[in-house]
């Protein structure tokens, strides 16, 4: 008898300390390196005719500069790739007027799965085509 | 003594069981509870509401639990920095939208976090609830947030050392709103000195109490890396959204603070 009570306080304890790191938990993580998210966007059947799905490159922030918003330089320069430097350039032709609405595209971007995932569907491919051939 | 042992190997078999589901839930975050149309309106929608404020820096907050799952006086469970940008797309087009600025917990190592840009249909993929919490700061301080990722400075404020209930008065370890704190004051006060910007932040920010008694989190810990008490003292208490949201309203420094729903249902925090 005293043994069932020690098993259910154990079982009670450990139910309890499961339950609280369930709650705990944070959902920081990341959902963006999904293969199938872009092609199950570009699949549906329910997004308005208007909208494309695309993904994105690089993101470079717009800079308020006195009573205009331009593209930020600095972000640009480390981002590595020459695009960045390009959007950079081409954002500079582009204003925004201060406090104003702004303008949001219709696309919906989605940032690429993770390289190792990416990789790895590739060789999925790779892989079902020599199948194919043989 | 026989029923004692099957008690104890059914004990632990339901703690397998039960291990076995939490850990599946956070690796099959992925899968959405909505389908890919529903998530994709409702992002656009958020960015639709932001932008019609004029919003070029904002901070964004997700729902990926129930509330009633969750402690007291906890509502959102991600929180990142939304900043108005041009994106370059990979069909060579350029377009203009929010992108989003996270700490995401490492799927596998737990205890490890990264740096991630994203958008907001990724942010919102396997949300539980298409609800957004959205705290727009005042101009002054949106603009010192954007100058802050301007010239790439937030990434000096990571720790990788994550925990879920992270201390935020000191560097030990990091969670994704802890970050967002960390961001936000850097930007204010113009320094990436992370000891000065702690003292500040215990100055001025009063965090969120976790009301979960220690026993039970400190038993938690034992089954996940992403979660110590080690870096706290008596007192548990870390940063979420509405302690965010709550600082930011004591010290003037916000113009909106919402919640926002799928039906375009908004409501003052």
């Amino acid at each position: 008898m005293k043994n069932t009570r020690s098993t259910l306080m154990l079982t009670a304890l450990l139910s309890s300390a499961l339950l609280t790191h369930s709650a705990l938990a944070d959902d920081s993580i990341n959902h963006s390196g999904k293969a199938s998210k872009h092609s199950a966007l570009a699949a549906s059947q329910g997004l308005a005719t208007t909208a494309s799905v695309a993904s994105a490159v690089v993101a470079v922030p717009v800079v308020l500069t006195g009573s205009v918003v331009v593209a930020g330089s600095a972000v640009a320069e480390s981002a590595v790739n020459e695009s960045a430097r390009n959007l950079h350039q081409a954002s500079h032709q582009s204003s925004v007027a201060h406090n104003q609405p702004l303008v949001i595209t219709e696309t919906i971007i989605t940032a690429d799965p993770a390289p190792n995932q990416v990789v790895t569907t590739k060789t999925k491919v790779t892989t079902t085509t020599t199948n194919t051939k043989r | 003594m026989k029923t004692f042992l099957t008690s104890i190997g059914f004990a632990v078999v339901l703690l397998m069981s039960s291990l076995q589901n939490v850990y599946a839930g956070s690796q099959q975050h992925g899968k959405p509870s909505f389908t890919p149309e529903a998530i994709a309106t409702f992002s656009k929608n958020v960015e639709k509401y932001a932008a019609s404020e004029g919003a070029r820096a904002f901070i964004i907050a997700r729902r990926g639990r129930p509330i009633e799952d969750m402690p007291k006086g906890i509502r959102f469970t991600h929180t990142a920095i939304a900043i108005y940008s041009s994106i370059q797309l990979s069909d060579g087009n350029t377009a203009k939208g929010y992108a989003i600025h996270n700490l995401y917990q490492d799927a596998e190592e737990q205890g490890k976090s990264h740096l991630i840009t994203d958008y907001p249909v990724d942010f919102f993929w396997s949300a539980y609830a298409l609800e957004a919490g959205i705290i727009i700061p005042s101009v002054e301080v949106q603009q010192a947030l954007i100058n802050l990722y301007r010239d790439d400075n937030a990434k000096l404020l990571h720790n990788s050392r994550y925990s879920v209930v992270a201390n935020p008065f000191n560097s030990e370890r990091q969670n994704c709103t802890e970050y967002t704190l960390d961001v936000l004051n850097a930007a204010m006060y113009s320094t990436t000195d992370i000891a000065q910007l702690k003292v500040n932040a215990k100055a001025h920010f009063t965090p969120q109490k976790v009301n979960m008694s220690r026993a039970k989190l400190g038993l938690a810990s034992m089954f996940s890396d992403g979660v110590t008490l080690s870096d706290h003292g008596r007192k548990v208490e870390t940063t979420t959204f509405g302690s965010l949201a709550r600082y930011m309203q004591k010290y003037d420094l916000t113009n909106k603070a919402v919640t926002f729903t799928h039906t375009g249902q908004i409501k003052n925090i």
